[in-house]
């Protein structure tokens, strides 16, 4: 999985994820969203599922520990652009009564 | 002096050497400065006695002069190398040997030093056969550290797995109205079914996928067949059972680290099924007739992730003509052939609509493995039919 990093005002860190988002891929996305968590600058994270083609239970795990994370570190949190398979995931994960989804 | 030259001039000092020259003035010179820096030395003065004693004392490394009576140096490397490719092999040359040098290299000669014998290039040589020697060494090391590790990692998964054999209590799982199939991608799986009928009355069943593969996926599911059997036994409402399961999850395991779960209670005197489904795929009432009656979607968050607030609601549902209660794994559904193309919920429904009320479960199975074909599946796959009262068995199939 490849992770696009844009942090446009400062203010929210954008993350694009594409292909696949599975166990595999544990320390590609720590590494990516920890950096923004940690900066005083940064009040949101968005990640962006777009382009993201599968995901699986150990990647939602991944999400539920960003979510406590951020909420640790005081940054909202937002999922969006996710279609198909991957947002029939999160339904069936009834996510949408945890996360921001849209 | 560097600290890689110094580890290799203490580790020459603990092995065996063999130099073999027929020159006896050349021999003895060498010979003498050897003996200072080395664990042991073999002397030798020509290939044949060379090739004997590296046979009968196994030297760590190997100098030699290439030009020598009965049998040349070349021919000694030879007979060496047939056994041990490993050996650093240096040879002492003069510069006219340079055509030798060809087939030298083609024998795995390690190096070589020119004639006339510079002590102290010829060390810088012998050396690096040290370091040789000491990198395969290392390697064997930790090849062998690797493979300890595997085969004491294969044990404990083996335990395990026979943990979870015992767990699952497969004599337990034998109801007259349950049908199941489960069948894990690994040695270990992250699937469970547990059934119960405490007193004989209503049958209680459960479903549950735990986060990712194998034996962290298995640890999650210790807890909750605990909780189910221990609660059942008692006959507790299903919301209770699955309350406690949450809370074993959440409190147990780390953030990240989930089970999808379905929980069922079928009181087939009161001709109801009550369902608590959070994260699995929809499971279904699937009549005699082939009607899907009701469909019980994932309602709910799965186990582990909410905090004690969590209030587990679930759905009842009335029966009028008996069928089965169809829960599956999404592994089930994912499963794709050949050509990546997923067996899908549609087609796992059209199969058992049009196969005979006894004989669903088989004709799924079967269908789910011509869709596999060679191919193995990634993810646990699991189903479960149970029936809205026990059938009997002729009709069973």
């Amino acid at each position: 999985m490849d992770i696009d990093t844009e942090n446009g005002s400062g203010k929210i860190v954008r993350m694009k994820l594409f292909g696949r988002f599975d166990i595999s891929t544990h320390a590609v996305f720590r590494n990516a969203y920890i950096d923004p968590l940690g900066m005083p600058s940064v009040e949101a994270l968005i990640i962006d599922f777009s382009g993201v083609s599968y995901i699986d239970s150990a990647a939602l795990g991944m999400l539920l520990l960003l979510r406590e994370r951020a909420a640790a570190a005081g940054k909202s949190l937002r999922l969006v652009g996710s279609a198909g398979k991957v947002r029939e995931v999160f339904e069936v994960a009834n996510f949408f009564k945890l996360f921001d989804i849209t | 002096m560097m600290v890689e030259k110094k580890k290799q001039l203490e580790c020459l000092k603990q092995l065996t050497i063999l130099y073999v020259e027929d020159d006896e003035i050349i021999r003895n010179e060498v010979a003498r400065f050897l003996s200072g820096h080395v664990g042991k030395l073999l002397v030798a003065s020509d290939g044949k006695e060379g090739l004997d004693a590296f046979r009968s004392q196994r030297p760590d490394i190997v100098l030699s002069d290439i030009h020598m009576p009965t049998m040349d140096g070349l021919a000694m490397v030879e007979g060496i190398r047939k056994f041990h490719k490993d050996t650093p092999i240096i040879l002492t040359t003069v510069f006219d040997d340079t055509r030798y040098l060809q087939r030298a290299i083609s024998l795995g000669v390690n190096g070589y030093t020119l004639k006339p014998i510079s002590l102290e290039e010829l060390m810088n040589t012998v050396l690096r056969g040290v370091e040789a020697l000491m990198q395969a060494r290392e390697l064997m090391n930790s090849r062998a550290q690797l493979a300890a590790y595997h085969e004491a990692s294969e044990e404990e998964r083996k335990l395990v797995a026979d943990l979870m054999q015992r767990m699952m209590r497969p004599e337990k799982l034998r109801d007259s109205q349950v049908r199941y199939w489960l069948r894990p991608s690994e040695l270990i799986g992250g699937d469970l079914i547990a059934v119960a009928r405490p007193g004989n009355k209503k049958l209680y069943v459960m479903v549950a996928d735990s986060t990712g593969h194998g034996l962290p996926a298995a640890l999650n599911l210790l807890p909750i067949n605990h909780i189910f059997y221990r609660m059942v036994s008692k006959n507790l409402p299903v919301s209770l059972i699955v309350e406690e399961m949450n809370w074993a999850i959440r409190d147990q395991s780390p953030t990240d680290r989930y089970v999808a779960a379905l929980v069922a209670c079928i009181d087939t005197h009161n001709h109801l099924v009550e369902v608590w489904n959070g994260g699995l795929p929809g499971a279904f009432y699937l009549d005699e007739n082939g009607v899907v009656s009701r469909v019980f979607d994932s309602a709910n968050l799965p186990l582990g992730i909410l905090d004690r607030t969590f209030v587990a609601q679930t759905e009842v549902y009335q029966w009028s003509d008996p069928g089965d209660l169809v829960v599956y794994s999404d592994g089930l559904s994912d499963a794709e052939n050949e050509a990546g193309e997923e067996f899908g919920r549609q087609r796992l429904i059209d199969v058992l609509k049009q196969a005979a009320r006894g004989k669903r479960c088989d004709d799924l199975i079967e269908a789910v493995q011509a869709h596999l074909g060679r191919r193995n599946a990634f993810d646990d796959m699991t189903l479960l039919l149970a029936a809205s009262a026990p059938v009997a068995a002729h009709e069973m199939g």
